[in-house]
This record gives C-alpha cells, sequence and structure tokens, in this order.
C-alpha cells in the first residue's frame, strides 16, 4: 500500500478533530475524501504532510513510518500536498512558483523536462510565466499549484479542494488535468466537495463526518449512498 | 559650498549605512516575522570585536574586520536557534527577549571595556583627492564596501536559489515547507547575513564617527524607520528608503541642529506614512 493510515487521532489544543480514522491509497490510484464543511479533511491532509503532529495512531508512506517526520522530508519521499487555497507566492513569478516547487531536486534536466511538460500541459502559464503569481485569475492560479506540485515529481498528490472558489467552467476542466495526472503514474488522493468531480475522476472514496470516517469503499457505492448526500450537505 | 560637499558625502555613507542594516532588520521581519529590536546591538558588537582584535590584541585592521564579520555572523546562529525560534509566533514575548539581549550585551560592554567613547583607527587613514574635491578615505571606503555588498545582496536575494526561498518563506512560510524548503535553514541563513552585515556596518560607522555601547540604540531607530517607511519586504523601497533617511540625516543636523533634525526627519517619516499607508512600496519592488 502507498499510504496507509492507521487508527490516527489528532486533537487541536482539546478539541478533537481527528478520531481513529483509518484509510489507504493504493499505487496507481486515484482516491476521494468528501466531507462537510469542517469534517476534518484539511485536518487529516496536513497530518499526513506534517504540518500537524498526531495525538496517536500512525501514517506510513511506502512502507515508511511517516507521522513525527518533518514537512520537508516527506515531500522528499515523494508525498506532495497541493493546500487548501493554493498558498501560491503572490509576489513571485509564475516561473519561480513553478521552480520552487522543485526545491528539493538536484537533477536539473530532469527538473528542466518536467517544467517543459507543465507549460506543454498549461499553455496559458507559459504565456504567463514572468507574471507575479497573485495577479492571475482563480483558474490560472490553481494550475500553477497544480503545476508547482508537479515539479516535487511527487508519487501521491493530496488535492485540498481545487475547484474552491472556479467557476462551473474552469471545475470541468480539471477533470481531465486529474485523470492526466494519474495517467503519469502519479497516485492522487483528492480532497472535494464537489460531488460530480470527485466521484467522476475517482475509483476508491471515503467520507468524513465530524473527524470519524463513516463510509468507505468502490465508488459505485458512493454515488448511491445517503451518507454521501448528507456528508455534502452537511447535515 | 564646502559645506554641501561633506554633507552629500555624509548623506551616502549614512544611507549605504542605513540600508545594509535596514535590509538586515528587514529581512528578520518578513522572514521569521519578528521584531529583532537587538539588531542595533549586534551592530554594536561588531564594532567592539573588530576593536578588540585590532586595538587590544594588536591584531591587523582588516583581518580583525574580517574575524568580527564572521564571528558575529555565526552567532546568528545560535540567536535564530535560541532567541528568535522559539518566539516567532508569541511577539510580545519576543520584545521581552530583544530587550534582554539589548540589555545583557550593552552591559557587557559597559562593564568590561567601560562606557566611554572611543574611536577605531581608519583603515585607510588619509585623505582622497579628485580635482578640487577632498574627502576623508574612510567615507569613500565605507561608502564603496557598502554599495558592493547591497550590490552582492540583491542578487543574492533576486537570483539564486536560496534567495528564492527565502522570498518564499517570506511570503508564506506553510506554503514554502509544503515545497520542501526548510523554514528554519532559511531562518538562520537570513539571521547570519543579517549579523554579518550589521557587524561590518558598525565597524565602518565606528572609524568615521566613534562609538560606545550604546551606540546601536540611534541605528535601530533609523533602520526600523527605513523599513517601516519603504514597505516591508521590499528590497527597492529599503535603497530608496535609506536614501532618503540618509540624506535628512546628513542635512538637517548642519542646517537646523542635530535634535530637531531627528524630529524633522520622523515627522517627514509619518507623512509620507499618511500619504501612503503601506510605506513607499508595499512588495511591490520583488
Ligand atoms: N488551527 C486550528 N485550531 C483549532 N481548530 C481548528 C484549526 N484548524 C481547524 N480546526 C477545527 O478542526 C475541525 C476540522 O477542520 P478542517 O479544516 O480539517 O475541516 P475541513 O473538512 O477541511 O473543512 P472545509 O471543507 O471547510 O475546508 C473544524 O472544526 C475546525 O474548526
Ligand atoms: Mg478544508
Amino acid at each position: 500500500m502507498l499510504l496507509r493510515v492507521s487508527n490516527l487521532t489528532v486533537h487541536y489544543g482539546k478539541a478533537v478533530a481527528l478520531e481513529n480514522v483509518s484509510m489507504e491509497v493504493a499505487e496507481g490510484s486515484v482516491v476521494t475524501l468528501v466531507g462537510a464543511n469542517g469534517a476534518g479533511k484539511t485536518t487529516l491532509l496536513r497530518a499526513m504532510s506534517g504540518l500537524i503532529p498526531a495525538t496517536s495512531g500512525g501514517i506510513w508512506f511506502r512502507d515508511r513510518k511517516i507521522n513525527g517526520l518533518q514537512a520537508p522530508k516527506i515531500v522528499e519521499m515523494g508525498l506532495v500536498h497541493i493546500p487548501q487555497g493554493r498558498r501560491l507566492f503572490p509576489y513571485l513569478t509564475v516561473m519561480s512558483n513553478l521552480q520552487l516547487g522543485a526545491s528539493l531536486r538536484n537533477d536539473k534536466v530532469a527538473v528542466k523536462q518536467d517544467l517543459d511538460n507543465v507549460f506543454q500541459h498549461f499553455p496559458r502559464l507559459y504565456e504567463r510565466r514572468n507574471q507575479k503569481a497573485g495577479t492571475l485569475s482563480g483558474g490560472e492560479q490553481q494550475m500553477v499549484a497544480i503545476g508547482r506540485g508537479l515539479m516535487a515529481a511527487p508519487k501521491l498528490l493530496l488535492m485540498d479542494e481545487p475547484s474552491l472558489g472556479l467557476a462551473p467552467l474552469m471545475v470541468a476542466e480539471l477533470v481531465p488535468v486529474i485523470k492526466y495526472i494519474n495517467e503519469r503514474g502519479i497516485s492522487v488522493l483528492l480532497v472535494e466537495q464537489n460531488v460530480s468531480l470527485a466521484l467522476g475522476v475517482a475509483s476508491q472514496g471515503y467520507a468524513l463526518q465530524v473527524g470519524r470516517i463513516v463510509l468507505e469503499g468502490d465508488i459505485e457505492k458512493f454515488k448511491t449512498s445517503e451518507v454521501v448526500k448528507t456528508a455534502y450537505l452537511g447535515r | 559650498m564646502n559645506m554641501i560637499l561633506t554633507s552629500t558625502v555624509n548623506g551616502l555613507v549614512l544611507s549605504a549605512i542605513y540600508i545594509l542594516v535596514a535590509l538586515g532588520f528587514g529581512l528578520q521581519l518578513s522572514i521569521m516575522g519578528i521584531f529583532n529590536f537587538a539588531h542595533g546591538a549586534v551592530y554594536m558588537i561588531g564594532a567592539y570585536v573588530t576593536y578588540g582584535l585590532s586595538v587590544a590584541l594588536g591584531l591587523n585592521q582588516w583581518v580583525s574586520l574580517l574575524i568580527s564579520v564572521i564571528l558575529v555572523g555565526a552567532s546568528g546562529l545560535l540567536l535564530e536557534k535560541f532567541c528568535f525560534r522559539p518566539f516567532q509566533s508569541k511577539p510580545t514575548h519576543m520584545i521581552v527577549m530583544a530587550i534582554a539581549l539589548i540589555m545583557i550585551l550593552e552591559t557587557a560592554v559597559e562593564v568590561t571595556l567601560g562606557g566611554v567613547t572611543r574611536a577605531l583607527p581608519a583603515f585607510v587613514p588619509g585623505i582622497f583627492k579628485a580635482g578640487s574635491i577632498s574627502v576623508d578615505n574612510e567615507r569613500v571606503l565605507a561608502f564603496a564596501i557598502g554599495a558592493v555588498l547591497l550590490a552582492a545582496l540583491t542578487f543574492l536575494i533576486q537570483k539564486t536559489k536560496i534567495g528564492q526561498q527565502m522570498l518564499a518563506v517570506a511570503q508564506d512560510a506553510e506554503g514554502a515547507a509544503l515545497q520542501g524548503i526548510d523554514t528554519h535553514r532559511i531562518a538562520a541563513t537570513a539571521t547570519v547575513i543579517a549579523c554579518a552585515t550589521a557587524a561590518l556596518s558598525g565597524s565602518l560607522m565606528a572609524t568615521i564617527f566613534s562609538m560606545n555601547p550604546f551606540m546601536g540604540d540611534n541605528i535601530l531607530l533609523k533602520a526600523i524607520q527605513v523599513v517601516i517607511l519603504s514597505g516591508i519586504g521590499s528590497i527597492g523601497g529599503v535603497l530608496v528608503g535609506g536614501l532618503i533617511m540618509g540624506f535628512l540625516n546628513a542635512f538637517l543636523p548642519v542646517l537646523i541642529n542635530a535634535s530637531v533634525g531627528e524630529v524633522i526627519t520622523i515627522l517627514i517619516v509619518l507623512g509620507i506614512l499618511l500619504i501612503r499607508p503601506k510605506g513607499l512600496f508595499g512588495y511591490e519592488l520583488f
């Protein structure tokens, strides 16, 4: 198993944010994690990428325990997190943002190749390569965030609500992007509140409700489930 | 005529030094989010280490300067790890930490060497003559070193990988960590650069003017004004802000009087901030 979370509990101060969460992402798959606002989706991704500590339980990536490691070490292992809200460097150029994604890589030739691939796939970013990232539209910024994530040469990409704040037309464009990423051999854990996007690209799913997994399994199960409707509507 | 020339030279020297010290203060502010009010004390220590090595131990003055810059720069590693990192997200605690550092460093010097004002001998004694213009070498040297160092720092920050990583951490530290950037290493690098440039600036100023254990207090106020005037996080802004401050501080004391000059300077800074609340440049020049 590429990623395995086992009985993970996370607290913010005294408040429980995640309780006994267990989940898996298989090599080569696209898995979605759904849940209402405040369910704990971002918290789970932040624990995986080393931004917050776990109270108990464990996270294994490529058979190595990663909770307790610093964020840069985890990136180096190939687990790359595209955060909610994108978190670009607004006063740096698109080019700089993309290059910073490859901060830990020394293989200049391969980095250049990956940069070319990003520009080939997102020609718009090439046109705007010398523009400051903060001046781009929301959709373009999301492309920079995805491109920056790809520049780290990930094995597993964590995507936290990439559709957030995008116009419906832009959201539809995310489907082929995620498929393209997956076709290149990169596994994806997609956190989404957009039902059709999540169910359209994932093969496996997990539903989180106030810090607990309430449904898991094959994506077909999610398409008919009442739980999913509640998860999305937040009741 | 002579007065204008002298003040212009002083303005250039003061600007170079203010810019260097302000750049260090601003780097620490934007990368770690801390107001390092002890930065002036570090500048003073730099001057005293150079003095101790050259005057007290009799080492070559240039060698003394080099050792001071290296030693004080390296002490930035300890400062970042033990004094700044624990207080990065606790601004009120950080203020106490900085005040403690100022008191410890100033008192240490005062107790061991006394509070008297001393002079650091010139690096290149003599007068620089060009046509009818004559300026003491020390000022030419301070300006030249300052300008070269500024060019080097600007290149480092804007054109190198570590520089881009510093800017990334300044703009979004968590976003930077997610790119695999070691934010503590970047903070340590920034602190070392700030301490080393402060030590150099303090030593140069001590040859032109004089030195005493409290010489850092004044430069700290200048650096804070430059950084706030120019807009936090803007290198180009610090250059312009430093020139404004340097020339005001060179001309006003001669034209009016030193204390009134200080008051007018701060009023001008306040006036500019009223018109441009984010400072002259904000983040624009990055
Ligand atoms: N830094 C924090 N300190 C304290 N509580 C927090 C913090 N961050 C999140 N929480 C709380 O933890 C819970 C889970 O938050 P989280 O951000 O993981 O939810 P989410 O599922 O990602 O929601 P959304 O869809 O709105 O992004 C929420 O109740 C939230 O208020
Ligand atoms: Mg979230």
